[in-house]
């Protein structure tokens, strides 16, 4: 249980709130490439920030705030130009720094004029890894994008899902150190839903928690299980499942080892799910896959790399659950973080021995606060660019779950396996 | 007129207000129990609180706060067990107490675990009757289920109408302390929207009122008329018409084949009313026996207009359609700061009359009237109410014209019922 202070301070990310200057020190996913193929502007909010990502006709990327400095039209009308974006209103044109580079009629009156010169508006950093577009809304300089294997491994495809919830960000986090949730909402709750859906034969069977652990490590938490019927010789206890800090869940195994066997085709390789704070509210939800390419794949350009959205959970127009909506694990983790609140109410909540991952998650919120406030640099923050190469992790590789079956997280909407299921069919 | 403070302090139902706190004194519908025939969890809303209605396998009602008391997720979603409803996110089961009596991964780590004994969430009792799903919402011990006739009443067969209104309760309430507007709103307006309709064969003939006269009884308050060709031998004015405090209209002699009801009308919250058509009608040639899952639940259209700001005419034509437009835009809830009562409104000035006083009764530390305690004394209230004989001279379409019974499944079943 937490004050209604402590709450505020851990869930809230607006700028000069502690936790909206911790995320200020991240790069934030904000688009995939793919969305950007077919338009030049799109609105954007971030940390409780609205800005408009461009793309000039040279490809340059930029993130900007949404009014002109002039008259303050909405530049989500902006005209691509091939170097920077121009104001629809009276042709004012800016650079990917928000520098004002052209202010015509100021330029025919005068043309020596230098009132652009006074003109910046507000602009981040924008860079492109894995199809994805980040963004880096904290101070300068600005640390290195990480080279988590998610977005540096070669020999993949990949493909990027996205959804909006409803929620604020640490929900969907706290999810992640809380291993017991598994057994319930993604197995007993599943069958439930299945129950309703009269799919009995899809039954999932469920294995009780016999214990849980969680060990702090370099980039953030592991968490480990032994399942009833288990043991710690299992890859669930020796290799654990990693969170990463301060928003992302590692899926996928070490990500390779089932090349060449029959179940190639559908092995999911090194993913993560991110959860991006777009407000104290609403967070943008990332599904980021790897799957190894397999006969026939060639090497995906960011454009290339498919985006799709999963649906999320709602209530029927009479308030009653739609189980159509629920039979993945990315429906289901979503229909209990979006009704736990807007902000979970966690002067009403009641930790026990299921939430110790929780409770060392959030200290290690705390630490990273501090850390910030003293004006340090907080965990996986990267400078070296010679120590951001290519960092692995494994996941745990349950022998219990058929990861064949596509039941899990994103991959029922998967469209990479989509693809390779019609192929397989032919 | 009232001032803006006396409005309030008549309007508002959340917990802690004078009002909430005396409408907390009653047992309220908030399902039919046929509805929960194809689900096990509902949501709720009643006296300004969110609740879950649920049902579990073994055929217990619960009634309960939102959100598990362990991390908050909503039990729209819960699993219904044999005994009690399991939160889905890690599997807490709680009983229709409220009582926390699982925790399995605690359990896991220390079989001896009591951490469950100290959780406990808001839940209040269910009760049902006469199809109906009643809750409580105020303080223990709980009065006993009023036993009104037609709720009691053995050997007829029953169906239940709803419609969710956005206005305070107040003025659904109100509306049956005034009689004149009967002349109005259901004869004149009335006759109106049938021209519109273009069915001048069913234009209602204007019953001016002459007289008007209002009764505090044991349960309420009657309200009399004498209406114009009339005189006060007619039932109208003899038996009269009961309110029963304080939400409910009784309707229909029973006698009479479209029946005897009550219009319940319940406080969602300080701007929505969940308003229930109750009716009972006696067994015909063919009719069996009800079991309470088999009474029909049916919805009662809400007039709006449609996307080009029309009248929708065609849920006009019934008193219920009616009385629904004219509460609705008085307003979320009324300004009565800015009413102007006349001669028309005495029964409406009683009426708050009574609400104040209950008010002070349960400031008092007392039961407000029809607050039942004594098993004894609560079998069987019956209401005599007066007579449609005036209104069947009107014509034949007064069986129909009336309420909810144009939707009701019952009469429309009925072969030989009078058609609207």
């Amino acid at each position: 249980m937490l004050t209604e202070e402590a709450n505020d301070r851990y869930s809230r990310v607006g700028a000069g709130t502690p936790m909206g200057e911790l995320m200020r020190r991240y790069w934030h996913p904000v688009a995939a490439v793919s969305q950007m193929n077919d338009k030049y502007t799109k609105k954007i909010r971030l940390l409780g920030e609205d800005l408009i990502l461009w793309k000039d006709r040279s490809g340059t990327f930029g993130l900007i705030e949404p009014h002109c400095a002039h008259r303050r039209m909405n530049l989500i009308y902006g005209i691509p130009e091939e170097h920077g974006i121009r104001c629809p209103y009276h042709g004012w044109r800016y650079d990917e720094t928000g520098q004002c580079i052209e202010q015509p009629y100021e330029e025919t009156e005068d043309p020596d004029a230098r009132f652009k010169d006074k003109i910046k508006m507000k602009a981040y950093p924008v860079e492109q890894q894995a199809g994805l577009l980040f963004a880096y809304l904290g101070p300068q300089p600005a640390p290195l994008l990480p080279a988590w294997d998610v977005y540096t491994a070669t020999g993949v495809l990949r493909d990027i899902g996205y959804a909006e919830l409803p929620c604020n960000w640490l929900q969907c986090q706290e999810n992640s150190l809380d291993p017991v949730h598994l057994e319930w909402l993604h197995v007993a709750w599943a069958n439930y839903i299945r129950e309703q859906l009269d799919e009995t034969d899809a039954f999932r069977t469920r294995r009780a928690h016999e214990k849980i652990q969680f060990d702090n490590f370099e980039y953030g938490i592991i968490k480990r299980r032994v399942w009833e019927g288990g043991s710690e010789a299992d890859s669930e206890w020796k290799d654990g499942h990693p969170i990463v800090f301060p928003h992302m869940l590692r899926q996928g195994g070490d990500g390779f080892s089932p090349k060449g066997t029959a179940r190639a085709n559908f092995f999911l390789g090194p993913a993560f799910q991110i959860r991006v704070p777009i407000d104290d509210y609403t967070t943008g939800h990332w599904w980021v896959a790897c799957y190894p390419m397999v006969e026939g794949d060639v090497v995906q350009a960011p454009e290339e790399i498919p985006f799709y959205n999963p649906p999320v959970p709602t209530l029927d127009e009479n308030d009653q659950p739609i189980y159509e909506q629920l039979r993945s694990n990315s429906a289901q983790d979503p229909a209990a973080w979006v009704t736990q609140g807007a902000i979970a109410d966690r002067t009403g909540e009641h930790l026990g021995r299921s939430d110790k991952g929780i409770i060392q998650f959030r200290q290690m919120l705390e630490d990273n606060i501090r850390i910030v406030e003293d004006g340090g640099d907080p965990m996986c923050t990267f400078r070296d660019p010679a120590e951001n190469v290519y960092i692995p992790f494994m996941t745990e590789q349950s022998q219990y779950v058929d990861v064949s079956k596509r039941q899990g997280a994103a991959t029922m909407y998967s469209p990479i396996l989509d693809a390779r299921e019609a192929a397989a069919k032919k | 007129m009232l001032t803006i403070e006396e409005n309030d302090r008549l309007t508002q139902v959340g917990p802690g207000t004078p009002m909430g706190g005396t409408l907390r004194r009653y047992w309220y519908p908030i399902a039919a129990v046929s509805q929960m025939k194809d689900k096990f969890t509902k949501k709720v809303r009643l006296l300004g609180e969110d609740l879950i209605l649920y049902r579990d396998r073994s055929g217990t009602f619960g009634l309960i706060e939102p959100h598990c008391a362990h991390r908050r997720m909503n039990l729209i979603y819960g699993i219904p067990e044999e005994h009690g409803i399991r939160c889905p996110y890690h599997g807490w089961r709680y009983d229709e107490t409220g009582q926390c009596i699982e925790q399995p991964y605690e359990e896991t780590e220390d079989p001896d675990a009591r951490f469950k004994d100290k959780i406990k969430m808001l839940a209040y009792p269910v009760e049902q009757q006469a199809g109906l799903l009643f809750a409580y919402l105020g303080p223990q011990p709980a009065p006993l289920l009023p036993a009104w006739d037609l709720m009691v009443m053995e050997d007829v067969v029953r169906d239940i109408g709803f419609a969710m209104l956005d206005c305070n309760y107040l003025q659904t309430m109100e509306n049956s302390l005034d009689p004149i507007h009967v002349e109005w709103l259901h004869n004149y307006w009335a006759s109106y929207v049938i021209e519109q309709l273009g069915r001048a064969d069913l234009v209602r003939e204007r019953a001016i009122h002459e007289k008007i006269q209002f009764d505090r009884t044991e349960f309420g308050i009657v309200k009399r008329r004498v209406v114009k060709g009339g005189s006060e031998e007619d039932d109208d004015w003899k038996v009269g018409h009961p309110i029963v405090f304080p939400n409910m209209l009784r309707q229909g002699t029973f006698s009479a084949r479209a029946g005897g009801g009550f219009q319940i009308r319940v406080p969602v919250d300080d701007t929505h009313t969940a308003h229930w058509w109750f009716r009972c009608y006696q067994m015909e040639d063919g009719d069996t026996g009800q079991a309470a899952e088999d009474i029909p639940f049916y919805n009662v259209p809400v007039p709006d207009f449609d996307e080009e700001g029309r009248v929708p005419w065609d849920v006009l034509d019934n008193n219920s359609g009616q009385d629904i437009v004219a509460w609705i835009t008085q307003g979320a809830i009324a300004d009565r700061n800015h009413e102007a009562l006349g001669r028309s409104d005495k029964g409406i000035i009683l009426y708050r009359q009574m609400l104040e006083e209950a008010m002070a009764t349960v400031a008092d530390g007392g039961d407000p009237p029809n607050v039942f305690r004594d098993a004894e004394a609560n079998v069987y209230h019956h209401f005599p109410t007066e007579s449609d004989a005036r209104f069947t001279k009107l014509g034949p379409q007064r069986h129909r014209g009336g309420a909810a019974t144009k939707y009701s499944p019952i009469m429309i079943g009925r072969e030989g019922a009078v058609k609207y």
